[in-house]
């Protein structure tokens, strides 16, 4: 607890200093531990994020005509984001050899 | 196994009576359209249906069929026939309807069975089959001749559920893509999809809040959400309400927050406690204020559509009675009875709770969907009486794991033999004495129940819920059989007997049976979209003779058909339907002139005899229906003109049509056609 109130205390000092320090934290953190592979698979998702965001601000801007259009790009590039997150989720449990990474993952079967 | 196919035979041959009753014919109403839809589809091919418009209902407008359906049923039907023909088996299109809903409810037999496997185990999975096989709530809407949406809209919906429930344990893709497509299946067929679609991400909603959440959740609810909208913004009715209109919206909701919960847990498993939390304050404050804004602008510029009056009925029952007398009248739309549910589900209403309790004792992730799924259809269920059939299905399934998990409970206190008493005495609990006896008395009383729900379940099959409604029957007074078959022959007069471009009015029950059987243009049918042209017959079914013959020019009208159940005691006819038609009537602008309380007597009475207000004795409709009644005997001991079913003699007995001329009239006077005559010759 009084871990916390110091931590609290340094915030109150220099907010956003602290945040910065630790998305630094996170990317340093992020580049040791994951292997190759997942980098790949996150390069790839950052890419279909960009693609999609792309789409949705050139909508915004330009008009929804033809929507189906729109629609249909916009949701590829979902499906496709959440079908890689899915592939990552089983390349991470397969390459890690306890269960650290899947959260709140329940061992007991349902 | 074996207990499992009886049980799949049974349900099949329950559904029967009317057939061997009557004759294979399509039953009631709707499933006369989708009789006709099925037709078209296989004769004329997918294509020419899709983009099918009809210009012989609702004229002068037409309508789009192609795109205002859900064409799982057709299709289903269609595929069906094209099969049996395929191998010579030549099964008329009729039969197939016709026998398609008991079909499909084996199917759902086999589902549930499969269904309640995966929520608790085999034994409770055969007796939920069972009860499924026999349910009235069930039966009702997919008796042999019930050819409608719900008949395969109850499998799609269960079949859904229960790859759902498969692909959250096991949290693969290859369940979830099977259940995006039952998913799509479910769309195409019936209306009702929108319960799935918000019961789903409910479920996961509970889960997060429960702190369930897990990576085959995430797994799972992203793939069938992606996959599912896709496909069901294939179907041309649904378009693009998925991601427009607010019924979808929590769906939505659910899966951006799946993707920054699951987000969140990968960051925190990187960070310490006190970095997390930092990082986290600030991405949760960002997201409220982003997320807010986004969903007020939306709703603000109108891109995100309110509620529809259907659905929104269901949240706010009162809003159909007050704003939308249509939605209002129909009767299915009617809050619920209690002694509807205990006639449509019996033994069922007491276990259900039970069921629910032993769900509770065993709280899995599985076993929460099923809970939310049976405490929210029992609210739909008691707002509308037609969603009792959306109940049925989780009250079989609950009761199932309550008779199942009750049985479990008390036989292993039966002392079967002398032989196992050795290894029966670890089992047994020591809480209470007599336990041999309490169990055996328990099973009995459990079996006792399971026969008096087969009785009844048999029972109200029988009496109540196969009708074909268009084929009627009594008894007359030496014990024989009368067939009332007057409204078959009134459709097949017209059709014989009228030219092919004739209009026809009526009232708007029995415009998808004109169209089916005397295949000729009608102006308003069961589709009930257009509320200003069915106000348009109203007021020219309310108004005197003259000022109708305006509104029926006006419309092209060549003849008007009328029910009329005076004669022979039938209640469902179009006098007993008049004041809804007065209401319709008045309620646009052009029917202003309508009002409700001028067909009213001055103490507020709706009557036809002398009595009743002159407005009423001399309106188009009571004189279609009391033409030439006031010479014809009814009852021994009444006057001419008794009307059997409101038993009073009519007020306005010997009077003559002037704008319309008596066409047919059916032998027991349920359907009446007048013709409407031409304008004269010379000017007056």
């Amino acid at each position: 607890m009084s871990k916390r109130g110091d931590t609290s205390a340094a915030l109150k000092s220099a907010p956003s200093e602290n945040l910065v320090s630790v998305l630094k934290k996170f990317y340093d953190e992020y580049m040791t531990s994951t292997s190759k592979r997942l980098k790949i698979v996150d390069a790839y998702l950052v890419y279909i994020l960009f693609t999609g965001v792309i789409q949705f601000v050139y909508c915004a801007l330009v008009g929804t005509f033809p929507f189906n259009s729109f629609l249909s790009g916009f949701i590829s590039t979902v499906g496709s984001f959440v079908l890689a997150v899915c592939l990552r989720l089983q390349l991470s449990s397969i390459s890690s050899d306890r269960v650290v990474w899947c959260f709140h993952y329940r061992p007991r079967s349902c | 196994m074996l207990v499992l196919s009886i049980a799949a035979i049974l349900s099949f041959s329950t559904r029967l009576f009317s057939v061997l009753r009557f004759e294979s014919v399509i039953h009631e109403f709707d499933p006369y359209f989708n009789y006709r839809t099925t037709r078209y589809l296989t004769e004329e091919g997918f294509y020419s249906f899709h983009n099918w418009f009809d210009d012989r209902a609702w004229y002068p407008l037409g309508r789009i069929i192609g795109g205002t359906i859900y064409p799982g049923l057709m299709v289903t039907s269609a595929v069906f026939y094209h099969a049996l023909w395929f191998f010579n088996i030549t099964i008329d299109i009729r039969n197939v309807c016709v026998f398609l809903a008991p079909m499909f409810s084996s199917f759902t037999t086999l589902v549930t069975y499969w269904f309640t496997k995966e929520l608790k185990d085999a034994g409770a999975g055969l007796v939920a089959a069972a009860m499924i096989a026999i349910v009235p709530g069930y039966i009702s809407r997919s008796v042999a001749g019930s050819y409608d949406n719900e008949g395969i809209a109850i499998f799609c919906m269960l079949l859904t559920y229960a790859l759902w429930i498969k692909s959250v344990k096991t949290g693969s893709l290859f369940w979830s893509c099977l259940c995006a497509l039952a998913y799509f299946y479910m769309v195409s067929s019936w209306g009702g999809y929108v319960f799935l679609i918000n019961l789903i991400p409910l479920h996961v909603l509970a889960l997060m809040l429960t702190g369930r959440f897990s990576h085959r959740i995430y797994v799972a609810y992203s793939a069938v959400y992606c996959i599912g909208t896709i496909l069901s913004m294939q179907i041309s009715f649904v378009g693009f309400q998925p991601v427009q209109s607010s019924e979808h919206m929590a769906a939505l909701g659910v899966f951006g927050l799946c993707q920054m919960h699951a987000f969140i847990d990968y960051v925190r498993s990187k960070l310490s406690v006190e970095q997390f939390n930092i990082l986290f304050r600030s991405i949760v404050l960002m997201g409220a204020v982003v997320s807010l804004s986004v969903a007020a602008i939306g709703t603000a510029t109108g891109k995100i559509s309110p509620w529809t009056g259907r659905f929104y009925s269901l949240l706010d029952p009162s809003y159909a009675k007050n704003n939308i007398p249509i939605i209002a009248s129909v009767s299915e739309h009617q809050p619920t009875t209690w002694s509807s549910f205990y006639f449509d589900l019996q033994m069922l209403t007491i276990m259900f709770p039970a069921g629910l309790y032993f769900c509770f004792n065993r709280l899995t992730d599985a076993n929460i969907f099923i809970i939310m799924y049976g405490v929210t259809s029992i609210y739909f269920a008691g707002v509308m009486v037609r969603l009792m059939l959306v109940l049925a299905p989780v009250m079989c399934i609950l009761s199932g794991i309550g008779v199942s998990s009750t049985l479990n409970t008390y036989m292993k206190n039966l002392d079967v033999s002398r032989k196992d008493k050795k290894t029966s005495k670890k089992n047994v609990d020591h809480t209470y004495p007599f336990k041999n006896e309490v169990a055996t008395g328990v099973v009995f009383l459990v079996t006792a129940f399971l026969i008096t729900y087969t009785f009844h379940c048999t029972w109200v099959t029988s009496e109540a819920y196969s009708s074909p409604s268009i084929v009627l029957s009594a008894r007359a007074g030496d014990g024989g059989r009368i067939i009332f078959d007057d409204f078959r022959e009134a459709y097949y007069w017209l059709r014989h007997n009228t030219p092919e471009d004739a209009k026809v009015m009526s009232w708007w029950d029995y415009g998808y049976q004109i169209t089916a059987m005397a295949n000729r243009t009608i102006l308003v049918d069961n589709n009930t979209w257009n509320n200003t042209h069915i106000s348009r017959v109203g007021q020219a079914m309310a108004s005197t003779e003259d000022k109708a013959y305006e509104i029926m020019r006006e419309l092209d009208v060549n003849y008007v058909l009328v029910i009329f159940g005076g004669l022979t005691g039938y209640s469902s006819d179009d006098i007993n339907k008049f004041l809804w038609m007065v209401r319709i009537g008045g309620s646009t602008d052009r029917g202003a002139h309508i009002k409700e309380a001028d067909y009213y007597t001055p103490q507020g009475e709706f009557r036809i005899d002398k009595e009743g207000s002159p407005t009423l004795l001399n309106c188009l409709m009571y004189k279609m229906c009391y033409y030439r009644f006031g010479e014809v005997y009814t009852e021994g001991g009444k006057p001419t003109g008794y009307d059997r079913v409101r038993n009073a003699e009519i007020g306005n007995k010997n009077f003559d049509l002037d704008v319309l001329e008596e066409a047919y009239t059916t032998e027991h006077w349920l359907v009446r056609i007048y013709k409407v005559k031409d304008l004269d010759n010379r000017g007056a």
